[in-house]
């Protein structure tokens, strides 16, 4: 029983699941991209590149399915070039804004972090604050006024 | 028009020539893209069409400077924006938003398939987007322009892949293009097909479930 269930969902998976994958481009393609750059940023120890990828990533398959469902309005036989064109439009323009927005996150993290780091130094050497050395990427901990 | 008769002695429209006018033009960016000989590339004449398109059309310029062969994409993108009043020209031909012919397929259609709260989403969010590209297309807003080219503003470096592929790559530059003027006039087709026929998409009753 287990294993027909298994069998049922695999066969699923293979029926539906790839071809919608990749006949059902928006999503599918916008996926696919935000994956690849996730990764190769992540496998470069680059996470703001990884964060801008992503949100970039999220927002363009976001798009593409939303510039899709605007493409379906057109009627009768525009609406093949409308869904195709507009799930591309849709995943471009909110491709630009995820990429704007990890941007923000970015900004917003290294603000947090530039914060705590400071606050960690005046609490740790409260009589050298001026002597706080620049804080470095990946530590966020204060070596203290003697590193 | 390019509009076929159907049996019972209706005008039935056809995408036809919009498709064939999406080959033409990829046909084009393909052959500027990789085939343009060096010799072609530095003419005179080329690069004097090239410079007067970059000139009217920001996008030309900002797409070509970060590319990793400029003088090759500041062809191949000015090229492929000299075909987007002919592919806009082309949609409005073949689908003209204003004509009875449309109005009856899109009463047709949507009645028969999305229900009357998503259909009014889509719709709205989708005027507004579209809006926004050619307000931005126009100047009077700042947000994003194929024609300015500020969807693709940025370090192109520091851009998530799907904004960066047309600085790659020639594959890649071809490839947006030839997408990209295609999209502009798609956004301006779409945008004025709802527009116009706005009171029959947001009036539509329940579609009829099938028996």
């Amino acid at each position: 029983m287990e294993t027909q269930g298994v069998e049922a969902v695999s066969k699923l998976g293979v029926q539906y699941g790839l071809p919608s994958l990749l006949m059902d481009a928006p999503g599918g393609v916008g996926a696919a991209f935000a994956l690849v750059d996730t990764g190769i940023a992540v496998a470069n120890n680059n996470p703001q590149q990884a964060v801008v990828s992503g949100v970039g990533g999220i927002f363009s398959i976001g798009g593409a399915e939303l510039g899709a469902a605007a493409g379906s309005l057109a009627p009768g036989a525009f609406k093949a070039p409308a869904v195709a064109v507009g799930a591309g439009v849709g995943g471009l323009i909110f491709g630009s804004i995820g990429m704007q927005v990890g941007n923000w996150i970015n900004g917003a993290i290294n603000t947090l972090s530039s914060s705590l780091y400071s606050m960690q130094w005046y609490i740790n050497y409260p009589t050298q604050y001026s002597s706080m050395p620049p804080m470095q990427s990946g530590i966020s901990i204060p070596l203290g006024p003697h590193n | 028009m390019e509009n076929r008769i159907d049996q019972a002695g209706k005008k039935e429209m056809t995408a036809r020539p919009v498709f064939i006018a999406m080959f033409v033009s990829a046909l084009l960016a393909a052959t500027t893209g990789f085939f343009l000989s060096s010799d072609a590339i530095t003419s005179k004449y080329i690069a004097s069409f090239s410079s007067l398109v970059a000139q009217i059309v920001p996008c030309v310029s900002v797409m070509a400077q970060n590319a990793i062969d400029p003088s090759r994409a500041q062809i191949t993108w000015a090229l492929q924006w000299t075909c987007f009043p002919i592919i806009l020209m082309i949609w409005l031909w073949s689908g003209p938003v204003w004509s009875k012919e449309m109005k009856q397929a899109i009463l047709k259609e949507t009645s028969e398939s999305s229900s009357i709260g998503k259909r009014r989403l889509v719709l709205i969010l989708t005027v507004f987007a579209l809006g926004s590209v050619i307000l931005s297309d126009f100047g009077v807003v700042d947000l994003w322009s194929f024609f300015r080219g500020s969807i693709f503003y940025g370090v192109p470096s520091k851009m998530p892949l799907i904004l960066r592929v047309p600085f790659t790559s020639n594959f890649g530059m071809a490839l947006y293009a030839w997408f990209v003027p295609i999209a502009e006039a798609f956004c301006y087709w779409m945008f004025l097909l709802l527009v116009v026929n706005f009171k029959s998409y947001f009036y539509l009753p329940e579609p009829v479930p099938k028996s």
